[in-house]
């Protein structure tokens, strides 16, 4: 069915700034990505992913390069979380990495409130879940507006809902 | 007047513009239900906070410093290249058949899927019309590098399946010959440059008899024993009929091998900046309405990677008698609902090669549409938006 439709060319060359780029919004995706997954090993490959797509297939010139980098880390990760073979392992290795010695209880409620978290994600639609995770992240609604590409007035409606979403999913759960 | 909820949510962000800011603040201060929507919007923005916040583990130390993380990211950029290149050669390496064979297996599952219909005089109704597409995920590795050296796979295809008509496409002098021809009333983009050329696939009618025991041969082949098909499966007829479909071709469309391909193995034809949409009617699917096949559909699912759990719950949510599922391969191609024609449309575009290209598929008025190009989505967007 896909098209068989190419053109032999040279692989596009990275953007100028790349370096810039890499250096001012490395950390901050590793914090997208780990909002979600949190995993940090697993956050961090996300990123280079999304680096890796940004350098062979950099975005329009017009369009923002960092809320294309957020939008794609953020479809990376809530992709991956949907994925229930990984998510199990998400979970898994939160439980490993907490290292101090807690009470047994304390641990599996908390991991099951992270599974809760986990599927109430998976089952919004990706825009909702983006917004929620960008927003959470700390970015403005200017920056919110330029990684989902919708206008920044429309932000404050959009979280309404998808947090009236999140809130409706989450309960169901019970 | 209250304030809109939108607006409310904004301003506990302080994200309002001053001269709105104040007049929201003024506007709370004597209004007591719009406090009380206030006050419900925080609370759940807290909530809601709080349970994300319990998702991250951000590392004491923090991420990988940035020396080593842009080293990491430059091993990372030499593999993806290299899992690309190789996730192309192997996805030349499957013969046609099998892609031909998983496409029917896709109708397949599609149509044994929907719910049973009251029966009538003839043994065959239950039709399945395509009025909506969903795409599903395509784990490749689900689907073994070797497979074009199952047997068992060549006779279900060879042995099962029987075609009247279809064929090659028919080379027409213009649009109109293919209105005439296919009795569509057929539609065409605007403002394309290049050469132009019509064709029509003439109509075709496959009839599949299952063959459990073959299919389950193959099911082995591909290692997926996991897949349960049921007993009642074996022997079922299925009808599938593809109405007349006209192919438009704009621009150089003239195939050629690509530049510096060697391998023999390939057999990959190259078409340079080309155009093409396909129109035509939708494909029917008959088959028993006796047989409980919604499982089959859960079982395809899992053939294209999805869990038992995954592949339950997805199956729950389509309208099996009316949707097509496209599977697409996991990692070359990335996908979205888009506005097209009035009517919601699926686009896809391919991350496949060195290039940007898509493929845009929707429904209208009963007629299947599939667009297809090199370039973004935008470009395939306005293409569409041309149709006449």
């Amino acid at each position: 069915m896909f098209p068989t439709h190419s053109r032999r060319s040279a692989p596009a060359a990275a953007p100028a700034n790349f370096e810039a780029l890499f250096e001012q919004y490395w950390e901050r995706l590793c914090r997208a990505a780990d909002q979600v997954v949190g995993d940090p090993a697993e956050a961090e490959d996300l990123a280079l992913e999304a680096f890796v797509q940004f350098h062979d297939r950099p975005p329009a010139r017009d369009e923002n390069p960092g809320g294309w980098l957020y939008r794609t880390v953020t479809n990376l990760a809530l992709n991956a979380l949907r994925s229930r073979r990984r998510r199990q392992h998400y979970e898994q290795a939160a439980a490993l990495a907490s290292e101090l010695p807690e009470d047994a209880a304390l641990v599996a409620e908390r991991q099951m409130e992270r599974q809760r978290v986990h599927r109430t994600l998976a089952a919004l639609p990706p825009r909702s879940a983006q917004l929620l995770v960008l927003r959470h992240t700390g970015l403005s609604y200017a920056e919110i507006a330029a990684a989902l590409q919708v206008a920044p007035t429309s932000i404050g409606t959009l979280l309404a809902r998808a947090e009236k979403d999140f809130e409706r999913i989450y309960n169901e759960q019970d | 007047m209250h304030i809109p909820e939108g607006d409310l949510r904004a301003y506990y962000d302080a994200e309002l513009p001053d001269g709105q800011h104040q007049s929201v603040a003024a506007h709370l201060a004597q209004c007591t239900a719009c406090q009380e929507r206030g006050r419900d919007i925080q609370q759940r923005a807290w909530k809601i906070g709080n349970r994300l916040e319990a998702l991250s583990t951000i590392p004491p130390a923090g991420y990988t410093l940035l020396g080593p993380a842009r080293r990491k990211f430059e091993d990372q950029l030499i593999t993806s290249r290299k899992e690309r290149y190789a996730m192309k050669r192997q996805l030349n390496r499957v013969p046609r058949g099998a892609w031909i064979g998983l496409a029917l297996l896709t109708v397949l599952a599609v149509a044994l899927a929907f719910p049973s219909v009251q029966a009538v005089a003839n043994s065959f109704l239950g039709l399945f019309r395509v009025e909506q597409i969903q795409v599903v995920d395509f784990n490749p590795e689900s689907v073994p590098g070797d497979i074009q050296n199952s047997k068992q796979m060549e006779a279900l295809f060879s042995k099962n399946i029987k075609t009247e008509g279809g064929g090659e496409p028919q080379a027409l002098a213009n649009a109109d010959a293919a209105r005439s021809l296919s009795s569509l009333p057929v539609r065409l983009p605007e403002g394309l440059a290049g050469a132009q050329s019509f064709s029509v696939r003439p109509e075709s009618t496959s009839t599949f008899t299952v063959d459990l025991a073959l299919l389950r041969s193959v099911l082995k082949d591909m290692q997926r024993t996991d897949i349960v098909l049921p007993d009642s499966l074996d022997g079922a007829q299925v009808q599938i009929n593809v109405p007349t479909m006209v192919i438009a071709k704009y621009g150089a469309c003239a195939e050629q091998t690509a530049a510096g391909e060697t391998d023999q193995g390939s057999r990959h034809m190259r078409p340079v900046d080309c155009t093409t949409l396909i129109q035509g009617r939708s494909p029917t699917i008959s088959a028993p309405p006796d047989l409980d096949m919604v499982k089959l559909g859960q079982a395809y699912l899992q053939l294209l990677g999805m869990s038992p759990a995954e592949a339950q719950s997805f199956a729950a949510q389509v309208d099996w008698a009316s949707t097509l599922i496209v599977p697409l391969p996991r990692n070359e191609a990335e996908h979205s609902q888009v506005t097209v024609d009035g009517v919601t449309g699926t686009l896809v575009t391919s991350n496949a090669y060195d290039d940007q290209n898509f493929a845009l598929l929707w429904v209208k008025d009963g007629i299947l549409y599939a667009l297809a190009g090199n370039g973004d989505s935008a470009k395939a967007l306005e293409i569409a938006s041309t149709l006449k």
